[in-house]
């Protein structure tokens, strides 16, 4: 806890469990022992990658305050969320923001859009009288190219899921959080209000220094705002890292597999197909997860026998990259495999 | 066999509103080809999903099919045979007549007797979101032998061979015969859904947004299986997606739909290398690219337009960088303007002098790099 | 207001539920006046007051009764019992379920347990047979006792439908998102989750004072309710006893029958009506 204070957001070994509906069964580990920081100088873009049954979401929801984890800490400037005065709390709240996935669940379809504005205006206090909480509100509408007059006084089910979700961005403006977490923000908006969302939150970081964690599946949207990326498997961080070199040179295996399975826009350059890989393609969910086992023994490709019986540790592979393979472990695998590079067949 | 397999000409499909009519579908041209995966790109809003609800005359009120022909000719039924060399057609229950069936019939003339014959065993359909159509206190493969059993002559013993071959063909292993849905995942039931489409060895399978919102490995599963489909039967696929970059992992030939109507058509190599149309290479440009280099793009100018009114003339003249004055008043029809590769749009078709015109310079810009 | 005129719109069957309903709410609250222009300064339950089983006729539309009473003007008094019973015990119990099932569903944990457990002790107890036992024993029952008795062993049911919306209402986004804008709880459960419960409430207010009018007139048909205070329910009960039916009477049974099938008819209206509307809403989370 003694660097905390160098640290604007510190999770520490955080692990969520849901116990399941019948009595003696082992509970469901839906994040599992994540670690990871933001530092306090810089703001910066953090892109969490996984697929569904990753953890991501609990993991989010960890990080907002909203489920708290079975073990470990989420500090926020030096203070353990879960364990904040109320002052501190709404402190919190008000720092740190959320942008969520469906732009129609986050409204309350019996209150006119305004509300969504008008609360933290009233709770955080960002205005002083009726008159200006009115022009932060129209500011910020406009900052996301929203006219007031189109989108104010009406309900959420006349607008259409572009402007709703735009309007998500503009509380965001209206707030000025120091962070924002944003869960699958892009999935269910158009191709070409993605690229504005992606925009605004790189215009955040630049200009307004706020950081963001976005938090997704689909990496290849995510790469636009290029930053730090962690990669989840089942509750786990698996490789952690600079966003470009980690795409270029992806070293662990489930990660070289995410990138190659990423459709790529040359049809110059389709998967290489084998007939048989069809009948394996196991999905991810549905591997076992041993405790004291790597979470991808199922599907690598490189499985040793040391990765059922334990679990790897992180491995720094150069000073932006990190792995938690035991391929890359010198005392067992004294000869590294290297990263196989995107895009090109694996050799088996 | 070189007709088409699936000829649309001029559809239209309108919306009853008290504001108005909704043209979605807005004189749509396109053909599809035997033993091709066809795909039909565009955002949402442009109309694409309309007009497969409309081949499969699923269009309900205050929905209609205003006009148009959608001719669909099946192979003869010589080529149309289970593998095991014998055809399962219901006896009794084929009203299909054979002049139909040798000269082919528009689908949007056909009465509900002659479409429930043609669904399932002509014309397979997985619609979007489809794996939330599974019976959940049905086991997989029961519901496939009851679907099998009911829109055809197989015995009980041929129905159950033939599910454990399509799920073979789709890359299921055998178990998920007697699953229940909830315990597959996602992406699996998916993939019994289209194997379930195949089960009676349809000409054409239509699968609309089979992979949106899954996660990449799974997608990549859902569109292998696709393309086994293909390979193995020799079915047609017409294959429905926002996402470019799925269709060029898959698809042979590519549409790109815009407000209603159909705006580029080529091959998918060709169509990737060199889009024509405006609105495509603004589409193409704006896919994103894994581990490419990062340069900071604008989103295509403009919001969609509304679909009560379509903007006169060509639809894409108020966001297009390249229009002129004709482009507001006259509509530019899709034209071929080289062998199978056809485009809408003035700056390649002359409507007066009917002259084609590719070496364009205005459209230098704006290539996919 | 114009939201909830919007509802009659879409749904006839509300409207006429609505209207029916209001149609005897209004009878009932102007009984007073009606009586009066029947049968003058007279208590309708007063003996002997007319010729005994006159036919219907325009002085009495409805004819009269073994004792010489005018049965119009005796079923709009006990449509104002029945009704007023039911309305206070459908309240009662909705609110209580309500507060009760807001509790459980938001808090969950142990306070979730305890209520729940009473829940479902209540539930399981028999309530009609419970009630007789009562009935034996509290002779002067007046309207207020009644209905808050018939309330306490109603409230149960609307307590589970209240439970389980809530249950999933504080599972959405908005609430989510509520939280991390500064609300406290008890702000989002009247202010985010209330508003959402309305159709919710609707129904099993219905259903409770249905529920509630029916436990009274089937205590009334037997004998078993207060026997000073002429209900519908007690009006059947005499009417048998004197075998109206073998008579040709069949205005003493019919009325009082009648009048409770329309009770019931539109409380059921109203309860359809109210699904009609607002099941598409409730079920869809997404779509413009």
């Amino acid at each position: 806890m003694a660097n905390s204070r160098n640290h604007f957001l510190d999770v520490q070994g955080v692990s969520t469990h849901f116990h399941r509906r019948q009595r003696g069964q082992p509970p469901v580990i839906a994040v599992d022992d994540v670690s990871f920081s933001l530092p306090s100088d810089q703001a910066t873009l953090l892109t969490i990658v996984g697929e569904s049954g990753s953890g991501k979401t609990t993991l989010t929801r960890n990080l907002l305050g909203l489920t708290p984890p079975t073990n470990g800490n989420v500090v926020y400037q030096g203070k353990d969320i879960y364990k904040m005065s109320s002052e501190e709390w709404v402190a919190y709240r008000r720092e740190v923001q959320p942008v969520f996935q469906d732009p129609y669940a986050t409204y309350n379809p019996f209150y006119r859009i305004d509300r969504v504005l008008e609360v933290p205006i009233r709770k955080f206090k960002l205005a002083k009288s009726k008159d200006e909480a009115r022009a932060r509100m129209e500011e910020a509408l406009q900052a996301v190219d929203l006219r007031p007059s189109d989108v104010l006084g009406r309900y959420p089910h006349q607008l259409s899921g572009g402007e709703r979700q735009r309007i998500m961005l503009a509380r965001i403006y209206l707030i000025r959080p120091k962070l924002i977490i944003a869960d699958e923000p892009l999935s269910m908006i158009d191709a070409s209000l993605r690229t504005v969302f992606l925009n605004i939150l790189l215009d955040l970081r630049d200009n307004h220094g706020i950081s963001c964690i976005h938090i997704t599946h689909n990496l290849a949207t995510a790469y636009y705002l290029g930053g730090q990326m962690m990669i989840m498997c089942r509750g786990r961080v698996i490789e952690r890292g600079d966003m470009d070199t980690i795409v270029t040179k992806p070293t662990h295996p489930y990660t070289q597999l995410l990138i190659e399975s990423v459709p790529s826009p040359d049809p110059d350059q389709r998967w290489q197909r084998k007939k048989q890989e069809a009948k394996n393609l196991t999905e991810i969910g549905e591997l076992k997860t041993d405790v004291n086992a790597c979470v991808f023994t199922g599907r690598c490709p490189h499985v040793m026998p040391v990765c059922r019986t334990q679990r790897p540790q992180f491995i720094p592979i150069n000073p932006a990259q990190e792995s938690a393979c035991f391929l890359y472990d010198k005392a067992i695998n004294p000869e590294i495999t290297n990263a196989a590079p995107a895009r090109q067949a694996s050799a088996d | 066999m070189n007709k088409p397999l699936l000829d649309i000409a001029n559809l239209r499909v309108y919306f009853h509103s008290v504001r108005g009519e909704y043209k979605v579908v807005d004189g749509v041209n396109l053909k599809v080809n035997r033993n091709e995966i066809f795909g039909l790109a565009g955002e949402s809003g442009c109309g694409k999903s309309t007009v497969i609800e409309a081949i499969m005359r699923l269009i309900r009120p205050p929905g209609y099919i205003q006009s148009g022909q959608i001719m669909f000719y099946p192979e003869s039924v010589a080529e149309n045979t289970h593998p095991d060399g014998k055809v399962r057609q219901k006896t009794g229950e084929d009203t299909l007549s054979p002049d139909q069936l040798a000269n082919g019939f528009d689908l949007v003339k056909l009465g509900e007797r002659p479409l429930q014959q043609i669904r399932w065993k002509y014309i397979s359909y997985v619609p979007q979101a489809s794996m939330n159509s599974l019976n959940p206190i049905m086991r997989i493969g029961a519901q496939m032998i009851d679907a099998m059993l009911t829109h055809s002559a197989y015995t009980k013993i041929e129905a159950q061979q033939r599910a454990a071959e399509v799920l073979e063909i789709v890359g299921l292993p055998p178990r998920v015969l007697w699953s229940y849905p909830h315990e597959l995942s996602g992406g699996m039931k998916q993939r019994a859904i289209i194997a379930t489409a195949m089960t009676l060895n349809p000409q054409l399978v239509i699968a609309d947004e089979p992979t949106t919102a899954l996660d990449v490995n799974v997608q990549r599963a859902i569109l292998e299986a696709i393309l086994n489909i293909k390979q193995e039967s020799g079915t047609t696929v017409m294959f429905v997606s926002h996402d470019l970059a799925v269709h060029a992992e898959l698809v042979d030939r590519l549409a790109i739909m815009y407000a209603g109507k159909i705006v580029e058509v080529d091959t998918v190599h060709k169509l990737f290398k060199e889009p024509l149309h405006p609105y495509s290479q603004r589409l193409f440009a704006s896919i994103p690219v894994l581990g490419g280099v990062r340069t900071r793009q604008e989103s295509i100018l403009g919001q969609a337009p509304d679909r009560l009114s379509w903007p006169p003339g060509c639809r894409f003249h108020p966001r297009c960088p390249f229009a002129m004055d004709k482009c507001k008043q006259i509509e530019p029809p899709l034209v071929e303007v080289e062998p199978g590769h056809q485009v809408a749009c003035h700056l390649y078709y002359d409507v007066n002098t009917r002259a084609i015109n590719l070496t364009n310079e205005k459209v230098q810009n704006g290539k996919l790099s | 207001m114009r939201l909830y005129l919007q509802f009659f719109r879409e749904s006839k069957l509300l409207a006429i539920g609505v209207f029916i309903f209001l149609l005897i709410c209004l009878l009932s609250i102007i009984q007073p006046v009606l009586i009066k222009g029947l049968i003058g300064e007279l208590n309708p339950m007063e003996v002997g007051s007319f010729a005994i089983f006159d036919p219907p006729s325009t002085a009495h539309p409805l004819g009269t009764d073994r004792y010489g009473r005018d049965v119009m003007a005796l079923l709009l008094l006990g449509l104002r019992y029945s009704l007023s019973i039911g309305l206070l015990a459908g309240i009662v119990s909705t609110f209580i379920g309500t507060v009760v099932g807001l509790i459980t569903g938001f808090y969950g944990g142990w306070v979730d347990n305890i209520l729940r457990s009473a829940t479902d002790m209540i539930l399981v107890i028999p309530t009609l047979p419970l009630l007789i036992t009562l009935s034996v024993y509290i002779k002067d029952m007046d309207v207020v006792s009644m209905a808050f008795l018939l309330a306490a062993f109603s409230w149960p049911f609307s307590a589970r439908t209240i439970r389980a919306q809530v249950l999933s209402l504080r599972e959405r986004s908005y609430v989510d998102l509520a939280r991390a804008s500064g609300m406290s709880r008890i702000e989002i459960i009247f202010q985010e989750i209330m508003p959402n419960l309305l159709p919710y409430l609707g129904v099993s207010l219905a259903a409770s004072i249905v529920g509630a009018i029916l436990a009274e007139f089937g205590l009334e048909v037997i004998g078993l309710g207060p026997g000073n205070i002429a209900t519908l329910g007690l009006m059947i009960n005499w009417a048998i006893g004197w075998g109206s039916m073998t008579l040709g009477k069949w205005a003493l049974i019919a009325a009082p029958a009648g009048v409770l099938i329309l009770i019931f008819l539109s409380l059921n209206l109203i309860n359809l009506g109210l699904e009609q509307t607002f099941n598409p809403r409730l079920k869809g989370t997404t779509g413009l």
